[in-house]
């Protein structure tokens, strides 16, 4: 699937955290909100 | 509000969280649905590309930010904020 392009609604998700509390998109309604797609956990970057 | 996420257990992203202290989130996308909609799976590795996404308070795309150079990414989207 291809990125998301400026101006399209952002994919809701639903994803754990690190203590493994679900947390969703829709939970930062209002708020400007920063997806960080990282490759891997302890990996320089 | 920042979000880190990748296809990492819990498990390994608390760990991650724990040595480097990061003030935010990180979240695991294990079975990679929000990867496959966020367009950052890469077919010749097992892990998401380096993209960021601002999402505005009404929950559209702002910015999408190649992120290939951390080191410059803070301050971009701080800019971007305004």
């Amino acid at each position: 699937m291809a990125l998301p392009k400026v101006g399209d609604l952002a994919p809701a998700f639903s994803m754990r955290n690190q203590q493994g509390v679900t947390t969703t998109l829709e939970q930062y309604k209002g708020h400007h909100v920063v997806l960080w797609w990282y490759p891997k956990a302890d990996t320089p970057g | 509000m920042i979000l880190g996420a990748s296809f990492d257990s819990p498990e390994d992203n608390r760990a991650f969280q724990e040595k480097f202290n990061f003030p935010f989130d990180l979240l695991s996308d294990p079975e990679k649905a929000a990867g496959e909609a966020y367009g950052v799976i890469q077919t010749e590795k097992p892990y998401p590309a380096r993209f960021s996404f601002l999402i505005g308070p009404d929950g559209h795309i702002v910015k999408v930010y190649d992120t290939v150079v951390p080191a410059e990414h803070p301050d971009q989207v701080l800019a971007d904020l305004g």
